[in-house]
């Protein structure tokens, strides 16, 4: 009997332990600059202003729109969640839209801190960093929660 | 047209003076690449040789000027033939009034289909090594003012449906970026929605009247009598995880007092799907012309590409694919070619 609880605990510790390494990395969250008006958007709105399809915020001002490095570990994880691609896909992505004149030139940073800095200080810009490297930018909140 | 260069070189000045100075961004396209006919001949009947070659050199630049205007300016050095040219492909000033209306004045590609204004001269950005037979640019054997020279209102993502539109005049056939032959400027519409995510169904539609003895930039040749031009396309594009599908159908039609009306169709499908850095690929590309028509140089083509893109560098791929079909002019064809396009 000992033995049978034993075996059926193992499993679930099994069980749980992979399911656990197929658990995305720490998650995402979006920064936007104090002026921007929509601090809390759906999952495809923001889509549609990363994506370039909304240019405008609903008070009618400018998206400017700023990425960290696409080949970093946070880069691809954004281009998974926003693009549904690699990160070098997403680069080409955006180098399509500013190339077809739908967006203004993004801009790009190594850190996620650089991000973050650029986002606190210029009005109207959006971008995605992980969850704990936000250093004190505004949050906008993703179909209600701050991260996703 | 002194006073249009003074009109906008005034707009310009005013617009930085008002906003200091604009943020500015210099990008540019490049490729080379090799073809070796298996079997095949050339419109002189000759045997096609295999060749080195280099493609477009792009250089381009986007300028947001203030917050609503934006410019956009790309020129192109390319061979025609044995010469060296320079080609001014876009010139485009943009005023941005909200998400769905924005005014753009200058020269484009023309708003028809998805292909001509998704992919412009960069090869690093089109999935294929080279544009199909419908979309082919004017100077290399195209059957559209792919270009065009105007005035045109565009919006995107209204709606549930995300509804968007352009909506564009311009100088048709037989004009330049400079001037007109005649009064009778060309439309052309653009309606598209994306219902789901990823899925694209759009419907295009030109009109143009080509007067008689216009020089048409498809044979460089004239159109002996007044033309009406109209081209009707319908298009799917899917974008769903690694899957691209993009499918355009055109059909062209010109009518005019010694032809009646002649009817042209130009078909073309490219299907990819992306593992890791490769993306196998397949492309069909089909197009019938009317032979009565004498706008074009009848040449029926059918051709089928099977190839794969490898991505080098973020900036940077490489294509290669194997080519098999039938041209009226050329007989059957069988060909290899690679290519490898960057940008900068």
């Amino acid at each position: 009997m000992k033995r049978n609880i034993f075996l059926k605990f193992s499993l679930i510790v099994a069980l749980i332990s992979s399911l656990m390494s197929f658990a995305p990395a720490g998650g995402l969250s979006v920064v936007i600059n104090g002026s921007v008006p929509n601090k809390d958007m759906t999952m495809v709105e923001l889509k549609a202003f990363m994506k370039g399809t909304k240019t405008r915020w609903s008070d009618n001002s400018k998206v400017n729109l700023v990425f960290v490095n696409p080949t970093s570990s946070v880069g691809n994880q954004v281009a998974k969640a926003v693009f549904g691609t690699s990160g070098s896909e997403m680069n080409k992505a955006l180098l399509a839209l500013a190339f077809q004149g739908k967006i203004s030139a993004p801009k790009f940073f190594d850190s996620e801190e650089e991000v973050a800095k650029y986002v606190k200080n210029t009005p109207g810009t959006i971008g995605i960093v992980g969850t704990d490297a936000t250093s004190g930018a505004t949050k906008a909140k993703i179909n209600g929660a701050d991260s996703f | 047209m002194k006073k249009i260069n003074l009109f906008f070189t005034v707009l310009f000045a005013l617009i930085v003076m008002q906003n200091g100075f604009a943020q500015t961004s210099f990008r540019g396209f490049a490729n080379t690449q090799f073809d070796q006919p298996l079997s095949g001949k050339d419109l002189n009947g000759a045997p096609q040789k295999n060749a080195f070659g280099i493609g477009q050199y792009d250089n381009y630049v986007t300028s947001q000027l203030s917050d609503r205007f934006s410019f956009l300016g790309e020129v192109v050095f390319e061979y025609d033939g044995k010469t060296a040219r320079l080609d001014v492909e876009r010139v485009i000033i943009k005023y941005e009034w909200n998400n769905a209306f924005n005014v753009q004045m200058g020269k484009f590609h023309t708003p028809l289909g998805y292909w001509n204004n998704a992919y412009h001269h960069g090869e690093l950005l089109q999935p294929t090594m080279a544009r199909p037979f419908a979309v082919k640019f004017e100077d290399e054997g195209g059957v559209m003012a792919v270009h065009t020279t105007g005035l045109s209102i565009t919006g995107d993502n209204i709606g549930k449906l995300n509804f968007g539109y352009d909506v564009m005049v311009g100088n048709g056939i037989g004009s330049s970026p400079v001037w007109d032959n005649n009064n009778s400027k060309s439309v052309t519409m653009n309606f598209r929605i994306e219902p789901i995510e990823g899925i694209k169904l759009g419907a295009s539609f030109y009109n143009d009247f080509v007067t008689a003895n216009s020089v048409t930039p498809f044979r460089e040749d004239t159109v002996k009598v007044g033309t009406n031009q109209n081209i009707f396309n319908g298009y799917l594009v899917i974008k769903k995880s690694n899957l691209e599908v993009i499918s355009e159908y055109y059909k062209i039609n010109n009518k005019n007092a010694m032809m009646g009306t002649t009817s042209h169709d130009a078909f073309f499908a490219y299907a990819g799907y992306t593992i890791n850095k490769v993306t196998p690929y397949v492309q069909f590309d089909y197009m019938k012309y009317d032979t009565k028509d004498f706008m074009y140089l009848n040449n029926n083509k059918n051709l089928t590409t099977i190839g794969f893109r490898y991505e080098l560098a973020p900036l940077a791929v490489f294509k290669a694919g194997y080519r098999f079909g039938n041209t009226q002019l050329g007989g059957d064809y069988n060909g290899v070619q690679a290519q490898i396009a960057w940008g900068f």
